[in-house]
């Protein structure tokens, strides 16, 4: 049995997004989790001792990497040496071979993948140990590299494992990098896929293990929950794998629930258990509040102030490890009680019937404007669907006054 | 849809009605006050809501006190026969929807069944009354235009209303070229954050060469610092080199001057030697001649002389020593008994009185024989006698005094008990007082009538019985009632007087009197006691002044008698003082110390022959002591003091005695010194040779010739010893020792090494400190987050940003939506309602017109049937009133699959003439095939012209349970 860490996007140091509002100094804090998430691993691993350690691609969160990062990745790196740990690297969409930044020269623990498939080959007690790897010769890589891992037979005695960054074939929610379908990394016949890329922890097969492990710190209210590393503890016939918090700042939700509430210190009050609650829990957290089951006195209550107002009044009574992302309402079933006008719904099913081409032309001065287009997200699906409910919500609520 | 019955439990006038409606037109027919508009209202109300209170529009509450509210029935396509129920409850009403299945329902419900219209939609479509239609005249042709417009078109002002508002939010937070929309700010604080990125990504670009650079500067300062170590040693070599030239020189003038030293010997310590054998000589001739002085000054004294001579002569001076002391023992004893005869014989003197030596002679001369004794012996008894006498009436004398003094001290005592001299007045007053109390007390009782009369009538019976109280008393010698006699007869006298004086003051008088009552009422008998006792004081003193005379009597007799006494004692006296005298004696003496005198006199003559006898031994002891001083004198050579004698003589002898010691002493120590002379004079030959013999080791004479050859030795010693120091200098630079070449060509040599070195040391100077900032600037860059901060703060601008800009595109959507319906409305369902309209328009204008149009500039216009165009403004009322019946007609139309709803109407026709009234029914009629018609009327006529419709009378609503058919 050989014992190992599998780790991938650190992304070291990047720039945490969509958090707005946030004081400078919190900010800070926030920035620096990646780092604390990253001692963490460095931490386990000198009391664990594994055999080896695989990271799967963007150490760094892009070109852009501070050398900073880079100094105290590699200060991790000789704490490993010093253990006694080897470290394999295939680099990925982030942090890519072409890059023209400075590179800090790594300890000979370490292992870096060329930009063609190789195996390494190490000796852990009576395994041969073989790893499969590539890193980025260049930011994108489209190409399904899959074609390029040599497919070997099992032999008595022999562990291989293939270490990719890439995503799933078909897989839309993320750009496609290197992709991959489960038949093809099952037809390589290695004992244990390590994953990188997609930021959501998930095995995508067991048998052989195909395992995402998700980053080692969440840095967006998309990338909700605990993150962590796996220690895998793999055999041939048989891999176990336990999963190793790491984040020191979880991004989560909350669901409060408002049938009962009428006033705003008891709106506080109930949050803020909830708050106090779910960081004994999962420690200091970034949290979306979600209200839901709002009753009538409660959506008088709401009505009294901004959404804006709301967060702001949240964020002052909170404590220090908590900071709140974003407020929310379900929709009010007040709404449904006044039906639209037949006038009011053909304005909305106007929007309703728009393509993609129509919503770019309707939102062309911002979105195809040069100054601003290059900082929007391009319009997608999701986002028509929120547009159509914040904008029929703009119209009823006027008119229904 | 239709309405097939309305159940009033009780709104406005009505209650408890209920009122059947048809299909196709149903007439309410009613005069003014009837209560049309209250059913009119309870259709609307009751399907759309009570009127909140405090609303303009009235809530028709009944006055009667029956339940608020009631039924409307309904027929749906959709949902069948509904019951719509609202009765008093929140201040729309509660709401109730029964269906014919028997579900239950709300507003909900209800608002599904109205298709979502509300009150005001159904309105401006679907219910017009005359008021709405002459309420256009008022509006000038814009406004018009849009109440045409918007009432067919439901909420469409709000639409465009709203649309205007989220252009002027949009543009809040983006124009295209703007500069203060949150947008546009947002997007140059991102701009200016990419600079600012773009400056510090180049930054850190800095790093790798710097650190390249950074090692390049470390070899180089290697190196330099390996050359400047060997410019720094070829420098040192020269510098020494430098330094050996004059030390060599200096070594090698002091090797020729040692060479000339060279022959040159001296004994080792031969310095020391010599100075030592120097001292050994000094010291022994010194004890040869201190030991020859000595060895002189005692054969001196030796042979001085003997004084065997003088020392016996002493010896029997000394023998005789007891004898003088016996001689002095003898003058003292002499000397001693002399003094104390002196003293007896002084004190006897004096005693007796003779402290002059005159007087001495005569005591000495005293004749003091015992018969001489006696005579004065029996003078003196004489005197003895008279003098005892004289006592004894002395003592008489003395006790006559005290008798006497102790009479006037009993005086004294009964002067001091004596009354007080107030007393003494008061008892003088009394008796007076007594007779003028008696009188008051009479005067005060007899009032005051017969006063004058009787006061004097009193004053004379005091008289009378003063008379007879003074006769009694000399008769009975009772004379105290003689005084009080008197005293009345003097009251009485008085008593005459004032009343001669002052006879008319009767009444002060009587005032008197009672005041005189007054201060001594209840003190008579204390008066009385008063003249008792003075009366007793006087007699006592009377008696004791007759006692005090005869004791004086007696006194006087004594004195005489002691006077006669006295002068017989002084008689006495003088016989015996002379009788002394004669026999030479001054003093005064008495019997006793005759014979103690006559003692003492013979005690002196005694002791003045002892004293003669004793003077004379003196004088012969004094005779040997002189003798034996002269003898001392003439032995010791000198005047002796006669205290001191035996003592210096036993001194001198005792220094006669040692002087002989030492003689002997003296023979001795010169034998002793003259052995010393010849050991230490051949001590000193010896030394004297061996001190020659260390000269002629140094090759010298004498001493001088001796020290010179010391000093030229130590002048060799000492410059060998410069030479070895030169020498080792030299070793020490000994690196330098190939070096050849004068002062010059190193001095060249040295400043070429020199600059040389000062131009490396300044490179790694200049290299040190580029290392420091390198180091700093990569260090600085290793710990730089400016970066990140930067990048973090764009990430949070540009999802700002993006939020933003949601909100922007959310207000765009919606405003776009908006725009496009009414677009639509405009591009399509106008149209075809301006279609309907025209249809509609032109029937009931009897061909007036030919249709109505909607102009660019958003204004309806009326084509006449001759072409001319009208504004609607420019239409007659009635006109005007087709126009806009004929719009909402065809909008009803338009939407009777979306909102089949009855249309309601509420005498809309009075300015209609009868040609296009007919044209109106003719066309109501016709609708009422499609929509349930509802008209509301005051005009029985109008009736008439359906006669297919239902007409009520309001008036009779309400008094039969049915309703009533016209």
């Amino acid at each position: 049995m050989i014992r190992f860490i599998h780790t991938a996007d650190l992304h070291l140091d990047s720039p945490f997004k969509g958090m707005t509002e946030m004081p400078a100094d919190r900010l800070a804090e926030l920035r620096e989790s990646t780092f604390a998430a990253y001692e963490n691993v460095i931490q386990y691993a000198e009391t664990s001792l594994p055999d080896f350690i695989l990271i799967a691609g963007d150490i760094y969160d892009g070109e852009d990497r501070s050398l900073r990062a880079q100094m105290r990745f590699v200060k991790g790196l000789e704490r490993l040496k010093q253990a006694g740990i080897p470290v394999f690297i295939s680099h990925g969409n982030h942090d890519h071979l072409a890059g023209k930044w400075t590179r800090f020269e790594l300890p000979d623990n370490v292992t870096v993948f060329g930009p063609f498939v190789e195996t390494v080959e190490l000796k852990i007690r009576e395994h041969l140990v073989r790893i499969h790897g590539f890193s980025y010769p260049e930011r994108h890589v489209r190409k399904p590299m899959i074609e390029h891992y040599p497919i070997i037979q099992r032999e008595q005695g022999t562990l291989d494992i293939g270490m990719l960054h890439g995503s799933l074939m078909g897989e839309e929610t993320h750009a496609v990098y290197a992709p991959f379908t489960k038949e093809a990394l099952v037809g390589k016949g290695y004992h244990y896929w390590a994953l990188g890329h997609i930021h959501k922890r998930q095995t995508i097969l067991s048998e052989p293990p195909v395992v995402y492990p998700g980053n080692i710190q969440g840095r967006h209210r998309n990338e909700q929950g605990v993150k962590g590393i796996y220690e895998v503890e793999l055999e041939e016939t048989h891999a176990a794998f336990k999963f190793v918090p790491t984040s020191v700042l979880v991004f989560d939700e909350i669901e409060v629930d408002c049938s009962k509430l009428t006033h705003a210190n008891e709106w506080l009050a109930v949050c803020l258990e909830l708050v106090s609650d779910r960081i004994e829990q999962i420690g200091a957290c970034i949290l979306s509040v979600h209200n839901v089951n709002i009753s009538e006195e409660a959506v008088q209550m709401f009505a009294s102030s901004t959404s804006r107002e709301w967060l702001e009044i949240l964020r002052e009574s909170a404590e220090k490890d908590v900071w709140f992302a974003e407020l929310t309402f379900e929709n009010t079933s007040e709404s449904v009680q006044l039906p639209d006008s037949p006038l009011v719904r053909s304005v909305k099913e106007q929007m309703v019937h728009w393509e993609l081409n129509e919503w770019k032309h309707v939102l062309k001065d911002v979105y195809q404007h040069a100054r601003s287009a290059p900082y929007l997200s391009p319009i997608n699906q999701g986002m028509k669907e929120d547009l159509i409910e914040e904008a029929g919500k703009l119209i009823s609520n006027e008119l229904s006054k | 849809m239709k309405i097939e019955r309305l159940v009033i439990y009780g709104f406005g006038r009505h209650s408890n009605v209920t009122i059947e409606l048809v299909d196709g037109i149903t007439v309410f027919y009613g005069k003014n006050e009837a209560g049309k508009t209250t059913i009119y209202q309870f259709i609307l109300q009751v399907l759309f809501g009570f009127p909140p209170k405090n609303n303009q529009q009235l809530r028709y509450e009944p006055k009667s006190g029956s339940h608020y509210g009631g039924k409307v029935i309904l027929s749906d396509e959709r949902s069948g026969v509904v019951e719509v129920e609202r009765i008093r409850g929140k201040s729309a009403g509660d709401v109730t929807v029964r269906f014919s299945d028997g579900t239950v329902g709300g507003q909900e419900e209800l608002s599904e069944i109205l298709r979502q219209y509300d009150r005001t939609a159904f309105e401006s479509v679907f219910s017009f009354s005359l008021f709405q239609l002459q309420g256009l005249e008022q509006m000038d042709a814009d406004e018009l235009s849009r109440t045409l417009l918007s009432s067919g078109t439901t909420g469409i002002d709000l639409l465009m209303q709203l649309e205007k508002q989220l252009e002027k939010e949009k543009a809040e937070l983006f124009k295209k070229s703007g500069k203060n929309p949150q947008m546009n700010v947002l997007l140059k604080e991102l701009r200016e954050l990419e600079d600012t990125l773009k400056v510090q990504r180049a930054k850190v670009d800095e790093y790798e060469p710097a650190v390249k650079r950074l090692e390049q500067v470390e070899q180089l300062l290697r190196e330099n610092r390996r050359e400047l170590q060997e410019l720094q040693k070829g420098s040192d070599k020269l510098k020494n080199a430098q330094l050996r030239l004059p030390i060599e020189a200096n070594r090698n003038k002091l090797a020729a001057q040692i060479d000339e030293l060279d022959n040159t010997t001296f004994p080792p310590n031969g310095i020391r030697e010599q100075e030592m054998l120097e001292a050994k000589k000094h010291e022994a001739e010194a004890v040869i001649s201190r030991s020859t002085y000595q060895l002189n000054e005692i054969r001196d004294q030796l042979e001085s002389k003997s004084q065997q001579e003088q020392s016996d002569a002493v010896e029997a001076m000394l023998v005789k020593e007891s004898d003088w002391q016996v001689l002095q023992q003898q003058v003292v004893s002499a000397k001693a008994d002399i003094a104390r005869l002196k003293t007896e014989q002084h004190d006897l003197l004096g005693r007796l009185g003779a402290t002059e030596s005159s007087m001495k002679e005569t005591i000495l001369a005293v004749d003091g024989s015992v018969s001489n004794e006696q005579f004065l012996h029996k003078l003196a008894s004489q005197v003895q006698q008279i003098e005892r006498n004289a006592d004894s009436y002395q003592n008489e004398l003395q006790r006559s005094l005290e008798l006497e003094q102790r009479t006037v001290q009993q005086l004294n005592r009964l002067e001091e008990q004596a009354p007080t001299p107030d007393e003494q007045a008061q008892a003088l007053k009394w008796p007076s007082v007594r007779s003028r109390l008696a009188e008051a007390k009479a005067y005060v009782s007899f009032g005051k009538r017969e006063q004058p009369q009787n006061s004097k009538t009193m004053i004379w019976m005091l008289l009378v019985i003063a008379l007879l109280l003074s006769a009694y008393g000399v008769v009975q010698q009772q004379w105290a009632l003689v005084i009080i006699g008197i005293v009345l007869a003097a009251v009485g006298g008085y008593g005459i007087l004032q009343k001669a004086q002052v006879p008319s003051q009767t009444d002060e008088q009587m005032n008197e009197m009672k005041a005189l009552l007054k201060a001594y009422e209840g003190k008579e008998e204390l008066f009385e006691e008063v003249c008792r006792k003075t009366e007793e004081y006087t007699q006592k003193k009377k008696r004791l002044k007759l006692i005090a005379e005869e004791q004086a009597l007696d006194r006087e007799s004594l004195q005489e008698d002691l006077k006669g006494i006295l002068t017989q004692k002084e008689s006495a006296h003088k016989e015996l003082l002379e009788a002394l005298q004669s026999g030479g004696l001054t003093v005064s003496a008495n019997v006793e110390i005759i014979a103690e005198l006559f003692r003492m006199i013979r005690n002196v003559q005694n002791t003045e022959r002892l004293l003669i006898q004793r003077g004379e031994e003196l004088k012969q002891v004094y005779e040997k002591i002189e003798q034996h001083l002269s003898q001392a004198k003439s032995v010791l050579g000198r005047d002796v003091p006669e205290s001191d004698l035996y003592t210096l003589i036993r001194q001198e002898a005792r220094m006669l005695r040692e002087a002989m010691l030492a003689d002997n002493a003296g023979k001795e120590r010169m034998k002793e010194l003259t052995r010393i002379i010849q050991e230490k004079t051949l001590e000193l030959h010896s030394f004297q040779e061996q001190e020659q013999q260390l000269f002629a080791l140094a090759g010298a004479d004498d001493k001088q010739s001796f020290y010179e050859a010391h000093d030229r030795y130590q002048q060799l010693q000492s410059m060998q010893l410069n030479l070895n120091g030169l020498n080792e200098q030299l070793n020490t630079f000994q690196d330098a020792e190939g070096l050849a070449g004068d002062e010059e060509q190193l001095h060249h040599l040295l400043s070429q090494v020199e600059s040389q070195r000062r131009d490396v040391e300044q490179k790694v100077t200049d290299l040190t400190d580029e290392r420091a900032s390198l180091l700093h600037r990569t260090d600085a860059l290793l710990t730089d987050d400016a970066h990140l901060l930067t990048s973090q703060l764009y990430e949070n601008k540009k999802a700002e940003f993006n939020e933003i800009a949601f909100e922007w595109s959310s207000r765009q959507a919606a405003a776009e939506a908006i725009r496009q319906t009414m677009a639509d409305l405009k591009d399509k369902k106008l149209p075809a309602v301006l279609e309907r309209a025209n249809v509609i328009f032109q029937q009931l204008t009897t061909g007036q017109y030919d249709s109505l149009s909607i102009q660019s500039d958003g204004h309806f216009h009326a084509l006449h049937k001759d072409g001319q165009r009208f504004a609607i403004a420019e239409l007659s009322q009635a006109t005007k009133e087709q126009a806009y019946v004929a719009l909402r007609l065809s909008l009803a139309g338009e939407l009777l699959e979306q909102a089949p709803f009855p249309i309601i109407m509420d005498d809309p026709f009075v300015h209609f003439d009868a040609g296009r009234l007919s044209q109106m029914t003719e066309l109501i009629s016709k609708l009422a095939k499609n929509h349930q018609i509802i008209v509301f009327t005051c005009h029985e006529t109008l009736s008439s012209h359906w006669p297919e419709a239902k007409v009520l009378n309001v008036s009779n609503v309400g008094k039969s349970p049915e309703g009533v058919a016209l």
